[in-house]
């Protein structure tokens, strides 16, 4: 067997899902764990910052979310431009499980970042260009979703809502950048390949750990809701009908009670 | 404790970040579980409807 055609077998839904359904309990505890671990560095380790004092203690929330909404844009649109050649129907689906979860991190940027910006600078918003910008992104994510579900057919939806994440892309590097491209308020990177820290370094991994957390709990997330999106959209496949009907009716109300596993287990 | 969660003046602030947080976490794991219920519901629903389609004397057009 090629290592092509070993990969190739997961991008098939009835592979894919008991495999997804594997993963997601080690995900959702790796999540809780790294947080619970994040948190209290981060409020019980780190110092108190010399010139912003405790409010900076925001940024242990605020930058992990603005990275993993810039980050998870990129997945998706990978997804989507795979999804558009090889017209995989695993790939339009994962797309569509991360939407959800990187709308949220692009709101809680937005929400952490004013609650920081009104102590700091005095305003709960600017017009400037990384804000700005990481609101094109929120609302990247929302056209996403409002356009796959404006479309009946999924995979009509699946098509055109793949060129609109394409499109968006080039929204990311502006984000990222703009900090450099234009005069702002807001503050240069928090980190930077090239230059040393300039944090302390319980600031730095306590700011890690939480990165890291939100780095599993999307994982978690992301499969949980594509396993969703599969059972909506093969409902009548073969794979979904043994799974319910043979021995697996009892494992198809299992799958019916996991889903309070998993978010005890992600909480 | 209270000097604590006062956190120097900027306690407002603060657990207003982190409330919102994690009230999105709270809210996203809630509707990942109603989904899941739902799409089960779906799935009966749809192979129920195929199933009653395929036993029925005439073709009825297949469900979807």
């Amino acid at each position: 067997m090629t290592t092509g055609s070993f990969w190739f077998q997961f991008a098939s839904p009835a592979r894919f899902y008991p495999l997804a359904g594997r993963m997601i309990p080690w995900f959702g505890w790796a999540a809780a764990a790294l947080a619970l671990a994040g948190l209290y560095v981060g409020f019980f380790v780190a110092p108190t910052d010399w010139q912003q004092g405790e409010s900076y203690r925001i940024i242990f929330i605020h930058v992990p979310a603005a990275w993993m909404a810039m980050f998870i844009y990129l997945v998706m649109a990978f997804w989507c431009a795979l999804s558009l050649t090889l017209n995989t129907r695993l790939s339009a689906m994962m797309a569509q499980a991360l939407a959800p979860t990187g709308a949220m991190f692009a709101f809680v940027s937005l929400w952490t970042g004013a609650f920081w910006g009104r102590p700091t600078w005095g305003a709960y918003w600017v017009w400037d260009a990384r804000l700005t910008s990481t609101l094109i992104l929120l609302f990247l994510y929302l056209g996403f979703m409002a356009l796959r579900a404006a479309i009946d057919d999924p995979r009509r939806a699946d098509r055109a809502a793949a060129l609109l994440a394409l499109v968006g892309v080039v929204n990311v590097p502006i984000i990222y950048f703009s900090v450099r491209w234009w005069n702002t308020l807001h503050q240069g990177a928090t980190i930077s390949m090239t230059a040393a820290p300039k944090m302390a370094e319980t600031m730095l991994t306590a700011m890690l750990l939480m990165t890291f957390a939100a780095w599993a709990y999307t994982i978690a997330v992301a499969l949980h809701r594509v396993r969703t999106i599969m059972l909506e959209r093969e409902a009548l496949a073969d794979w979904v009908g043994e799974m319910r009907d043979s021995g697996d009716v009892v494992a198809g109300r299992k799958e019916r009670d996991a889903a309070s596993t998993i978010s005890r287990a992600t909480r | 404790m209270s000097e604590w969660l006062a956190m120097g003046g900027h306690g407002f602030y603060i657990w207003s970040s982190y409330a919102m947080l994690a009230l999105c976490v709270a809210a996203e794991l809630w509707s990942l579980r109603r989904g899941r219920q739902s799409a089960w519901k779906q799935v009966d629903e749809a192979r129920e409807e195929l199933e009653l389609s395929t036993a029925s004397p005439e073709p009825a057009p297949r469900a979807r």
